[in-house]
């Protein structure tokens, strides 16, 4: 009987009853997939060769759109701002959470304190975009901020005068919360014994927190820098495109800069190689990004 | 024994003087970043309940002098929230049966069927989990687009006054939520399903069941605790979408929770009527804010597994 289930199983073919589950329900999502990712890829590397308003006549033109886009100085401040941002946001969310999930774990905050932390610390990772940075926009046009700080406020407002730094902050408001709940549990998991062991050999509170636990969170940490960089391009058009506007601004992102080149200007060609750009160049990053921070681990 | 530890460990009589103090510098720290949190959400309900005149008179912090629901009425009627909020519930429910069924089928072949070309799935959309979707955002539009036009030019030859638009539609934008989470689903779902050990489906099979028997009898309740935690934040991430819902709604009376409260804020900002404004942004929140308080449990040991660490 073993033998026949396992000549079923390592069989190189499916039964017909495998082949209709996966008809059912592989097929329609795969095609749907492809239909959405692959085929808009080559697509728009197709566009790129031409000037087209989204409707009607394509006119083709050659490397053109290339040429005007290295030659913009808009495009090139849109990848540097993203690269700002990002890193901005790693640093704050890293160090933050890290600092509150090992305050709260490491100084024996209770466990009732812990969790109304933790309430609080998520909220922001629940609420929608819109609402949190509406609620900040508010804050910073109606000079709130200013009374506040007592600080003057700038003649064409805070987000026109300090956009990096605004969006930075709100970005990472919105983040620390649930990393800090991924740390919390993973500290929580650390054995009391190491910690014990630890003391009796004479090792320090900072000798410790390097020793033992920054080390084994470390995969943690990792997936907290690899998902800010997974989901730093969209978050960045989103803040951007809903506290600066339109992009017509001088502050712009990747993001940005596309999606106003083909809504707001109507130039689907144009718009079509700034993807193609900026895809082969986010791919590049992340993959390179995330090979350093395997490699980290593996050693 | 682990238990005992624990408890041990929240003696507060084995804590030093030292620690103590550090316990309070920190507590100062934490509920500042805390108060950062509570503050803006304070205010923003404060200001929903206010009257207008009040908070332009310079009541700009304080809790409102009298109740004020005008302003709910205001952004629930004149600016169609009740419409925005429908047509969000219809969407966000397409977008979490569509996802929930392509996630919990398509994990269950990928980790349990044998073959190669199923790997080589595996793989492809392990790789695909890279592409930065926001950057897709035109081209996949224009797709749309582009498909649209080619069902109605095929139809109008049957029936020519067929006309349809693809992109400006609810069900579409529930369809590319679905899709949209695929990726990234399947990496979380497919380390629970590996657990999942062969014999439960060996067994079965020796009884005689068929493909979709093993899939909702023996692999779903294994899958249930991870498949509430996708529904929950599946329904509050798709509530809360705001670029591909702007990009893909056209038509006024299409538009979601989220694009409406853009389009609200920027009608009420010129006529300086904040009350209306802040009243709607509460009204966008309460689902989630209901959902959070009832399922923080969940949600939250949830963040802990979707590291895919544990």
């Amino acid at each position: 009987m073993s033998a026949k289930i396992k000549k079923a199983r390592s069989g190189t073919r499916p039964t017909p009853a495998q082949w209709g589950f996966m008809l059912l329900f592989v097929l329609p999502p795969l095609c749907g997939f492809v239909f959405m990712t692959v085929i808009p890829m080559i697509t728009s590397a197709y566009t790129s060769f031409f000037d087209y308003s989204g409707y009607g006549e394509m006119t083709f033109l050659g490397w053109d759109n290339y040429k005007t886009l290295f030659s913009d100085p808009h495009f090139g401040n849109a990848v540097i701002n993203d690269l700002i941002i990002l890193l901005g946001k790693e640093l704050m969310i890293v160090v933050l959470a890290v600092f509150f999930a090992l305050t709260v774990t490491r100084l024996r905050f209770s466990k009732g304190e812990t969790n109304v932390l933790r309430f609080v610390f998520y909220l922001p990772n629940i609420l929608s975009s819109v609402v949190i940075a509406k609620m900040w926009k508010y804050f910073f046009d109606l000079n709130l901020f200013g009374i506040i700080t007592g600080l003057e406020q700038p003649n064409n407002g805070w987000i026109a005068e300090y956009p990096l730094a605004i969006i930075t902050f709100v970005a990472s408001w919105c983040g620390i919360g649930g990393f800090m709940i991924i740390l919390i549990a993973a500290i929580n998991n650390v054995s009391n014994e190491l910690y014990e062991a630890a003391e009796m050999d004479g090792a320090g509170q900072w000798r410790q927190l390097f020793s033992i636990t920054i080390p084994l969170v470390w995969p943690q940490i990792k997936y907290m820098i690899t998902s800010i960089i997974l989901s730093i391009v969209g978050s960045n058009m989103n803040f951007v495109k809903l506290f600066i506007g339109d992009g017509t601004g001088s502050f712009t992102v990747m993001g940005v800069y596309e999606y106003d080149y083909a809504f707001t200007r109507f130039r689907m060609g144009y718009a079509n190689a700034v993807a193609v750009v900026l895809m082969i160049a986010t791919l590049i990053v992340t993959y390179l990004l995330n090979y350093v921070i395997m490699k980290k681990e593996d050693d | 024994m682990a238990k005992a530890k624990k408890i041990k460990n929240f003696n507060p009589e084995k804590m030093s003087g030292g620690q103590v103090a550090a316990q309070w510098i920190m507590r100062f720290f934490l509920y500042g970043w805390g108060l950062t949190i509570a503050f803006p959400l304070y205010w923003l309900i404060a200001t929903a309940l206010k009257d207008n005149a009040e908070f332009m008179q310079g009541n700009v912090w304080g809790l409102p002098d009298k109740i004020f629901l005008v302003n709910f009425v205001t952004a629930w009627i004149d600016s169609d929230m009740a419409v925005r909020v429908g047509n969000s519930l219809f969407v966000t429910a397409i977008a979490v049966t569509v996802s929930i069924l392509i996630l919990t089928t398509n994990t269950y072949v990928l980790c349990k069927y044998d073959f190669k070309f199923i790997h080589a799935l595996e793989k492809f959309y392990f790789v695909c989990m890279m592409i930065p979707m926001a950057l897709l955002l035109v081209p996949q539009y224009m797709q749309v687009a582009s498909l649209g036009r080619w069902i109605e030019a095929i139809v109008q030859k049957f029936n020519p006054d067929f006309t349809l638009v693809l992109t400006d539609s609810l069900v579409t934008l529930g369809i590319i939520y679905g899709l949209g989470g695929l990726c990234g689903g399947l990496y979380l779902l497919n380390g629970f399903t590996r657990r999942i050990n062969n014999s439960f489906i060996e067994a079965a099979k020796i009884d005689g069941a068929g493909e979709w028997y093993i899939y909702s009898k023996v692999i779903m309740p294994f899958l249930k605790p991870i498949v509430m935690f996708e529904v929950l934040t599946k329904s509050m991430g798709n509530w809360n979408e705001y670029l591909t819902a702007l990009t893909f709604l056209e038509s006024e009376e299409h538009y979601t929770v989220a694009v409406g409260i853009d389009k609200l804020v920027r009608q009420y900002t010129y006529q300086s009527d904040y009350g209306a404004v802040f009243a709607g942004m509460f009204i966008s929140m309460i689902p989630i804010l209901i959902l959070y308080c009832l399922f923080q449990k969940q949600i939250q040991n949830g963040m802990d597994i979707d590291t895919g660490l544990k």
